[in-house]
């Protein structure tokens, strides 16, 4: 219920930023995937159970506010977080820049996944550009989450000393 | 000499020396040479006190005037900021209408039911090219029907709830439809790319298509009406099995700038695909 409460407020507060600021400051199409690294961050410090239907019910917002059917990154968001999680619980990768190096490969990921979404339903031409856009969006998405990932550390245990529940929590 | 005498003696030199310096001197014209020798000793002292006392005086005026200045300057400044956030709010309200204004000349041309609609938001996550708009289904506004401007076909609303409606682009992959070429009158499914452009495929390959070209919707398909001017053709190439030609076209609609949009409210049935809207252009 602790971790609930936290998840969405921060949920909240990242779907807010989603829609408002980023629309400003960067095009749409490279704009960061702030729910992904939420994602990311959950995956190393949520239960699988709690941080797996976070990742879900974050997915089905982005369905809500973007153009794709809904469920898809419902779908995308859960099996990143089970990808993430794994690879925590056998690599060790909670540190900083792992964790960055894990929304560095979501982001491709993800747009790999809603490409074969979009091949299945009609063709689509896939070029030098489509991978541009890659990896314009993957550094820009890294790079703010290099910058949220210390500000949620943070969040989180202020709050776990707050309400009481233990720091981490792990896959 | 007697005290009275004297008294009297000197009384009478000093008027005598006042008429005497009174009538020596003229009225008008040059100083008489007492006055210059005056004037030549009292000059420097006048000169320096008259500096001193004039800037003096200067410096008081300069400060109560910068007393009154420094408070003028904060008010003028505040006019000057409230007079430039109204002209940037006039500016924009001229925009503004000037934007109305186009999509009411293009809702009068329509002989559908129509509906003015302001662009809310864009795509949240950015894989999709898709907004949102502010009239849901409370005014009429379903799924499958057309979002336009004056320049063109903007897209076609995908999902709509009771006050906001999700519009996806034409130049969205998951976006075809059914458009001819305005001067050949080929037809051929239109549909977005990954790069912001389009591509019209199916188009047969006896086609005399050429970069230039208007792309139209055919009215085909029930969603857009006939006619709706939707790009210009940049690129003519044969499709990859051979079999069809295809041709690269560049949306005829800018879509970063777009802030309404006019959604046609489909009636029952479709569109009457006879009269159109290029009969009336």
């Amino acid at each position: 219920m602790k971790s609930f409460i936290f998840a969405f407020l921060t949920g909240t507060m990242v779907v807010l930023l989603q829609v408002t600021s980023f629309g400003f400051t960067v095009s749409a199409q490279n704009k960061p995937d702030l729910f992904l690294i939420l994602v990311v961050w959950s995956s190393v410090r949520l239960s699988f159970a709690g941080g797996v239907g976070f990742s879900f019910f974050l997915g089905i917002v982005a369905d809500m506010l973007s153009g794709s059917p809904i469920g898809l990154f419902g779908l995308i968001y859960c099996l990143l977080f089970t990808a993430c999680g794994y690879l925590n619980a056998t690599m060790r990768v909670d540190t900083r820049m792992g964790r960055a190096l894990m929304v560095l490969a979501g982001v491709p990921a993800t747009g790999s996944m809603v490409l074969l979404v979009r091949w299945v339903g009609g063709p689509v031409e896939i070029g030098w550009q489509t991978v541009q856009w890659f990896v314009v969006k993957s550094l820009v998405t890294t790079a703010i989450g290099l910058a949220l990932f210390p500000l949620l550390d943070g969040a989180w245990r202020r709050y776990s000393r707050l309400v009481g529940e233990g720091y981490g929590g792990g896959t | 000499m007697p005290r009275t005498v004297r008294d009297i003696a000197i009384v009478l030199i000093l008027m005598g020396g006042g008429l005497i310096i009174l009538f020596s001197s003229s009225g008008e014209g040059e100083a008489g040479p007492l006055s210059s020798i005056l004037h030549a000793v009292l000059r420097p002292v006048q000169v320096v006190v008259w500096g001193v006392s004039g800037r003096a005086r200067g410096v008081w005026n300069d400060y109560l005037m910068l007393v009154g200045v420094r408070k003028e300057n904060k008010t003028l400044r505040e006019e000057i900021e409230n007079l430039e956030q109204e002209r940037a709010s006039l500016l924009s309200k001229e925009r503004e209408n000037r934007r109305l204004k186009k999509l009411l000349r293009l809702k009068e041309d329509y002989e559908f039911p129509s509906v003015v609609a302001g662009v809310i938001g864009e795509d949240a996550v950015g894989w999709y090219r898709s907004f949102f708009i502010n009239r849901g289904s409370d005014d009429g506004v379903a799924a499958g029907m057309a979002a336009t401007v004056a320049a063109g076909v903007v897209g076609r609303i995908t999902r709509s709830s009771a006050t906001v409606s999700k519009v996806l682009l034409i130049t969205d992959p998951d976006l075809s439809l059914d458009c001819r070429v305005g001067r050949t009158r080929d037809r051929g499914i239109l549909s977005g790319q990954l790069n912001g452009m389009c591509i019209l495929r199916y188009v047969g390959l006896q086609s005399e298509m050429k970069p230039g070209d208007d792309v139209v919707t055919s009215g085909l398909g029930g969603i857009f009406p006939k006619g709706l001017r939707v790009g210009v053709i940049e690129s003519v190439h044969p499709g990859s099995q051979g079999l069809f030609l295809e041709a690269i076209v560049a949306p005829a609609v800018d879509f970063s700038t777009v802030e309404e949009v006019l959604v046609i409210l489909r009636p029952r049935g479709g569109f009457d695909i006879g009269p159109g809207l290029e009969a009336g252009r």
